[in-house]
């Protein structure tokens, strides 16, 4: 384990030794907020997120966070985090979000610094496992393919409170990627699926390699609206980046991948212990290369629903679809090259149990029914993917 | 594992949480809004209430600060959510969680006894909470919620 893991391993270990019955932990007015998961994955076909079929406990979150309010009008704070979901993060600890904070007035407040992205209801806090009845988000719009360009961007932000009940947050600057980055490989894949599709003879498929990552811009904006209807709020964010990649194949091939409009369109109504939630999201990106362009609409909706039973007990439930290539739901450039036709598409069914042991610990158990393998693992043999599987998944988790 | 035996895993667990459910929440009694003398407002709207301690606005119209408290783990504090913020306390924990790991917002001042939260604004400039009519105090003023 490196020094740096091993530093923030002691600082939780210890942190947790001294957590109180509050709900926060605070400091000489710093306030400290911390999180452990460990989650266990096992799906009875193909591989999912991580290498499942076998059952895995590559599925872990830990993070800490400090926040203080240096006057009435600043603020600053940062959170180190670090994940394992199969050969994603490998607990490399990192700076998750850091930023200065002014609220010049109810109306502007601006941020500068690292940036939580603001995509849908529940990104910001995707990786934290105790806000939310469901071990997993829908993939579908909480992607794990391109986790680390949709979490944070490097700039500044404004946001703020507007009449009518109006919330926005908008921010500009540039998203993170690396070359190792599991975005960045399936960026690799994308391609290397294009080349087959698109008959390019020249090019060894089989290899392939990202050499360069070069991240040029990106933009964000949210808005949330309370409705009149006590309890029902609406909301909308939109996501814009753009990316150079410099591929290897034998020879280099430089890549231009850009989302033009990344939309996710929400509603959300609590009636008591009962939330319902809705989201639509269309993902319009482009790649191009050596004379050909790919322009695909990646588009993903859910139905959720959750219920609080008692202190100690939660359920929940959604229904997720997904597309990869809103233009090819029946999975056609799959079958044309003899891939299975249900890599176009994933149908699943999710149900969840949280228990709340106590006001730190939980514990929940979560099954998935999917149809298709748009988003199982399909860089290895996707020729051998099955239709129809199961997932399993489990989490422990303790907060602070 | 099998899909037959993780549906029974699932029946089972399920069971297992109905033997642990349903808990009585009493609503009953005023909850009062209460605020520092000097606070520039006597009467304020749901909205903007809930607004205040869920974090979303942090100064009165006339720019002053807002400090607002709570009264952790009380009955009065139940109501409180129910009434006027829409919350249960386990979502409203859930909220202020959710704007802390997202750098949103600083948290409520929070307080175990009534007469501690009424010190605080009493002392403090700006400062905005609650109690139930029972537990009044002169040292602050009533804010009237229309």
């Amino acid at each position: 384990m490196g020094s740096m893991k091993k530093i923030l391993a002691f600082i939780l270990s210890t942190l947790c030794l001294l957590a109180a019955e509050s709900v926060w932990a605070e400091m000489n007015d710093v306030n400290i907020n911390g999180f452990v998961s460990q989650g266990f994955l096992k799906s009875d076909n193909n591989n999912y997120l991580c290498k499942s079929e076998d059952g895995s406990f590559e599925f872990n979150e830990i993070g800490i966070n400090f926040t203080t309010q240096l006057s009435s009008s600043l603020r600053m704070g940062c959170q180190f985090f670090a994940r394992d979901l199969g050969d994603v993060g490998n607990d490399d600890v990192l700076l998750d979000w850091a930023f200065a904070d002014y609220r010049f007035h109810n109306m502007v407040g601006l941020r500068v610094g690292k940036l939580k992205l603001t995509h849908g209801l529940y990104n910001e806090t995707r990786d934290v496992d105790a806000l939310r009845t469901s071990i997993l988000l829908p993939r579908g719009i909480y992607m794990e393919d391109m986790r680390e360009v949709f979490m944070t961007i490097k700039g500044f932000g404004v946001y703020g409170e507007l009449p009518g009940e109006i919330s926005y947050q908008m921010g500009y600057g540039i998203p993170e990627i690396s070359e190792d980055s599991y975005m960045a490989q399936r960026i690799l894949e994308f391609v290397q699926l294009s080349f087959q599709r698109e008959n390019v003879d020249f090019i060894n498929t089989d290899i392939g390699t990202v050499l360069e990552t070069q991240a040029n811009y990106m933009s964000n904006a949210g808005l949330q609206w309370d409705s009149p209807l006590e309890g029902l709020r609406f909301a909308t964010s939109f996501i814009s980046f753009d990316i150079d990649i410099l591929l290897g194949f034998g020879f280099e091939i430089p890549l231009d991948f850009k989302v033009k409009q990344g939309a996710v369109f929400s509603g959300e109504y609590t009636f008591g212990d009962t939330i319902v939630t809705v989201e639509y999201s269309v993902l319009d990106y482009k790649y191009g290369t050596l004379g050909f362009c790919v322009d695909e609409k990646w588009i993903s909706y859910y139905v959720g629903l959750s219920h609080r039973f008692s202190k100690l007990f939660e359920l929940g439930a959604y229904y997720a679809e997904t597309y990869p290539d809103h233009s090819d739901k029946n999975g056609d450039r799959f079958a044309v090259i003899g891939l299975p036709r249900h890599m176009a598409w994933e149908k699943d069914s999710c149900l969840s149990f949280r228990y709340d042991i106590n006001s730190h610990w939980i514990v929940k158990l979560e099954g998935h029914i999917i149809d298709g393998s748009g988003i199982a693992d399909q860089s290895e043999h996707p020729e051998d993917l099955v239709r129809h599987f199961s997932l399993f998944a489990a989490k422990a988790s303790f907060r602070f | 594992m099998k899909e037959i035996e993780i549906r029974y895993f699932l029946i089972l667990f399920i069971s297992l949480g109905f033997l642990f459910s349903f808990q009585a929440d009493a609503l009953s009694a005023d909850v009062l809004i209460i605020a520092n003398k000097n606070t520039p407002v006597s009467s304020i709207n749901k909205r903007e209430l809930r607004k205040i301690f869920l974090g979303k606005i942090v100064q009165w119209n006339n720019g002053a600060p807002i400090h607002f408290a709570i009264l952790e783990n009380s009955d009065v504090h139940r109501r409180f959510l129910r009434t006027y913020i829409l919350k249960s306390k386990s979502q409203y924990d859930n909220w202020w969680h959710r704007m802390l790991f997202a750098g949103k917002g600083y948290p409520p001042k929070k307080f175990e006894t009534p007469e501690a939260l009424i010190k605080y604004l009493a002392e403090t400039d700006g400062a905005i909470g609650y109690c139930d009519e029972n537990t009044f105090s002169e040292n602050i003023k009533i804010i009237e919620v229309k």
